[in-house]
């Protein structure tokens, strides 16, 4: 265990036991080492006080050389056990005729003489590691040395002495170290105590996490500090835990609250997401997924349910005449209407967009309840919506698809519901149908048509033709209206009735429109280039294209783009299309005159138009319908109509042009009128640009 | 016959030679200790019966061999700041001046003289002459000179020993 590792009450005991010790040792130690040189000390003071008495004692016998004199000094010496060995040597200064004697002594116990240590004449104490020899001299009465007395000692004694005090020693350690780990184990506490509880206290409040605990010493040392400091500490830490718990608290409130907020912003969203914003009415996500769970269960239960396509007639004209605010009105309030037709809440009336909304009716029992359904709903949109003191006048065209007859999924039975509309469409409109296979081919060869009809424009399979426009007097060409051809390779040359409708209901009209506009201005520039100078070109501009924002800006282009003198292009505008808006329209017609196109009404006479906008709007020439003119032969009113139109465009300063002219009575007609200028079959059919120009090649060389 | 007859005085002469040479030796060195011992014994005398001033005089009679010696041995030795010196004397009469009186065994018949001088540390080679009233006599035991002392004798005339050569004597009258 290291020391790291131990409690502090045993880190106490085991440094206060290491210290005292430590100093016990050194103090025994210390004590140990004086004692023994001590008596070392005295004991070479013995020897030496034994050695000079023998010496003296023995001068008077050494100098007479009177061994039992001598003998009885070493009898004294055997008195003394530690003296080991003791040995006199005379010395005389005579004429040495005999050997001086050597008197020695040896304890009993030793066999032979020891040897002795160092030289015996230098007279000092000498040490071996068991022996203390001195020697001295040994003087007669006058003072000469006459011998030598050497006394040798073991050191038992010494040896003795410090086994007894090893033996003390061990123990009085034993016993010093039990009173210092009772002493220590019990002072320690003073210091470890207050620590421990600390320690105690501290898991305690960790293990708990109760902050308001605190400890309470009465001691004023660092202890003391130590226990404030905690207390301080907890204090704060408790400040904190408070403070976080507000926040917490503040946090998860605005948390709820946001949850909340999410969860009904995710309810709204969930909302947006499977409903139509304008009617409010599930949208085609949703419907497709109500009509995948009504389908679920009618095939268990075998129900029979009914999908209504419902697409409204001429929505689009309304739109691009009044604007969307009229359309959006209008859209709402057909929704609510719709709302009204249902039998069940588990019906589902649904916009998928535009001017197409559905019904899924669940349990008809009988596809005549579906009609049933259909009748209502053509009848409830006949009274007329109001807008902007306008009375709006709507019909539905209605295909009705049957589940499981027509369709097992949803796809067939909205596509089949979508062509029984189509038929219904096309049978006049303000009608239902339910899906036949016969509408279904119809259906499909619009859909094809459509398709193609996308292609056309990128693979250039349009055409544009030139039908020639004559001044009536001098029967001269003045200029040609542009008319658009479709050269499917599929359906051969498709006439313009077939797919400008076509192409309104998709949007394509205006990519179209810019295109024949363009090409238009191309060839009549071309025409000037050959010189056949002062020739208009009409165009025509769809509703669409009218209602467009850019409109004039993409005119103003095309016009800095090719060149051409804009006093050359004629704009051709149906006389419905102006008038509902009117006054945006004349805004727009002005802006169209500043840039110096010319402006003419075409169909005049087919449109519930009231003739005061003639005199407001910038307009300068007329185009009588071809349905009138081909009427001059038969009836007289029409006649009448064709001469007042002219006369009243004369008055109001427009130049009138007569369109179909077939018969050379009809111009007759028309030239005793003076009518200005005529198209039609009689002097020049629509043609392509290339025969046209043979055309004008002819023409102006007569 | 004549001739072994010279050859047997020859080495009989020669053996008398050699023998007496012998006795001479062994008596020169008596002599030699004992005038050693003399000389010595003057140190362990404490108290003087007398105060005599001037040389310190050893006096001898009958004993030439130990004056010779002892005259060789005190040359140019002192005793208390006094000179020592030899002083061959005849009879007790001529004792007055004498510290110290040897008499020899030569003369072995006139010792009584010399008994009972009053001042003087008499000594003598006779071996009862420190029984009969003298006061040392040198004694030969297992052939070592040894001691024999009346104390009796010595503290009248005020002789004083030290105890060192006190323990010395084998015999105390």
């Amino acid at each position: 265990m290291h020391l790291k590792d131990m409690s502090i009450r045993y880190k106490l005991i085991t440094m206060t036991l290491f210290i005292s010790g430590i100093v016990l040792l050194l103090s025994s130690t210390a004590f140990v080492v004086n004692d023994l040189q001590m008596l070392n000390q005295m004991m070479i003071s013995n020897l030496e006080m034994q050695t000079k008495i023998a010496g003296n004692y023995a001068a008077s016998a050494v100098e007479f050389e009177d061994e039992d004199v001598i003998k009885d000094i070493f009898e004294v010496f055997a008195e003394d056990k530690h003296i080991v060995f003791a040995q006199i040597q005379a010395k005389f200064s005579n004429d040495g005729q005999s050997t001086p004697p050597v008197y020695s002594y040896l304890r009993v116990d030793q066999t032979e003489q020891p040897l002795l240590l160092g030289d015996i004449q230098q007279y000092q104490p000498q040490y071996s590691d068991n022996f203390l020899q001195y020697s001295l001299p040994i003087f007669s009465r006058d003072s000469d040395i006459i011998g030598t007395i050497v006394l040798m000692l073991d050191r038992e004694l010494v040896y003795a002495r410090l086994k007894t005090y090893s033996t003390i020693a061990i123990i009085i350690v034993f016993v010093s170290a039990m009173i210092g780990i009772l002493l220590s184990s019990r002072l320690q506490q003073i210091i470890s105590a207050p620590v421990l509880k600390l320690v105690e206290a501290m898991h305690n409040i960790s293990a708990h996490k109760n902050y308001n605990l605190r400890v309470i010493t009465d001691s004023r040392d660092e202890i003391g500090v130590l226990y404030q400091g905690f207390n301080e500490m907890l204090t704060t830490i408790q400040e904190r835990d408070n403070q976080l718990e507000q926040h917490r608290n503040h946090l998860e409130t605005i948390v709820a609250e946001r949850t909340a907020e999410l969860k009904k912003l995710n309810l709204k969203l969930t909302y947006q997401a499977y409903h139509d914003a304008l009617t409010n009415l599930p949208n085609r996500a949703l419907f497709i997924k109500r009509t995948e769970q009504a389908i679920f269960h009618a095939q268990t239960s075998h129900e029979m349910l009914a999908m209504l396509f419902i697409d409204l007639d001429r929505f689009k004209n309304i739109n691009d005449t009044l604007g969307h605010a009229a359309g959006d009105h209008l859209l709402q309030e057909v929704a609510k209407r719709l709302l009204m037709c249902i039998r069940h809440p588990e019906d589902t009336v649904a916009r998928l967009g535009g001017d197409e909304f559905t019904l899924l009716l669940r349990d008809i029992r009988d596809p005549l309840n579906a009609g049933i359904v259909a009748e209502r709903i053509i009848k409830i949109l006949t009274t007329p919506i109001r807008f902007n003191q306008h009375d709006l006048y709507i019909t539905p065209s209605i295909g009705i698809s049957i589940y499981p007859k027509d369709g097992e999924d949803v796809g067939y039975l909205m596509k089949n519901a979508d062509v029984g509309m189509y038929v219904a469409k096309k049978q006049g409109r303000n009608n239902y149908r339910f899906f036949t296979n016969a509408g279904h081919i119809a259906a499909t060869t619009r859909l094809n048509m459509e398709n193609k009809l996308r292609q056309a424009l990128e693979y250039c399979e349009f055409e544009v033709w030139y039908q020639p426009r004559f001044e009536v007097t001098t029967r001269r060409i003045v200029g040609a209206e542009a008319l658009i051809r479709w050269r499917s390779p599929e359906f051969n040359l498709v006439p313009p009735a077939q797919f400008i409708p076509l192409a309104e209901d998709t949007g394509l009209i205006i990519p179209i429109g810019e295109w024949v506009l363009k090409t238009a201005c191309e060839e009549s520039l071309n025409w000037q280039h050959k010189g056949y100078t002062g020739l208009h070109v009409s165009v025509n501009l769809s509703a669409r294209q009218f209602i467009q924002e850019d409109l004039l800006s993409s005119i103003e282009r095309l016009i800095q783009q090719i060149q051409i003198d804009p006093h050359y292009l004629e704009l051709e505008l149906t006389e419905s299309l102006i008038m509902p808006n009117a006054e945006d329209t004349i805004e727009t017609l002005r802006a169209l005159k500043r840039l110096g196109v010319q402006i003419s009404v075409d169909d005049f006479g087919t449109g519930y138009s009231s003739l005061s906008y003639l005199k407001r709007f910038p307009i300068d020439i007329l185009k009588i319908d071809q349905s009138f003119v081909a009427d001059i032969n038969t009836t007289n009113d029409d006649c009448v109509l064709v001469a007042a139109i002219i006369a009243m465009a004369h008055n109001l300063r427009l130049k009138v042009v007569a369109e179909g002219v077939e018969t050379q009575a009809q111009l007759d007609f028309l030239q005793h009128h003076k009518c200005d200028y005529i198209q039609g079959f009689l002097l020049g059919k629509p043609m392509p640009a290339h025969d046209f120009q043979q055309l004008l090649k002819d023409h102006f060389s007569r | 016959m004549i001739m072994r007859t010279i050859f047997i005085r020859v080495y009989f002469l020669l053996g008398c030679f050699i023998s007496f040479h012998q006795t001479v030796m062994a008596v020169d060195e008596q002599a030699h200790i004992k005038a050693n011992y003399l000389y010595k014994l003057t140190n362990y005398v404490k108290e003087w019966p007398q105060k005599n001033e001037g040389d310190f005089i050893f006096c001898v009679v009958g004993s030439k061999e130990v004056g010779n010696k002892l005259s060789h041995i005190v040359t140019d030795k002192s005793l208390k700041k006094r000179a020592l010196r030899v002083k061959y004397i005849s009879n007790a009469k001529q004792a007055g001046k004498c510290e110290v009186v040897f008499i020899g065994q030569a003369q072995k018949k006139k010792i009584k003289s010399f008994i009972g001088l009053k001042h003087v540390l008499t000594v003598s080679d006779v071996e009862d002459f420190a029984a009969n009233g003298g006061i040392i006599s040198f004694v030969e035991i297992d052939g070592k000179i040894r001691f024999h002392l009346n104390k009796t004798v010595a503290s009248r005339i005020g002789l004083k020993f030290s105890s060192q050569f006190i323990k010395l004597v084998k015999k105390i009258y």
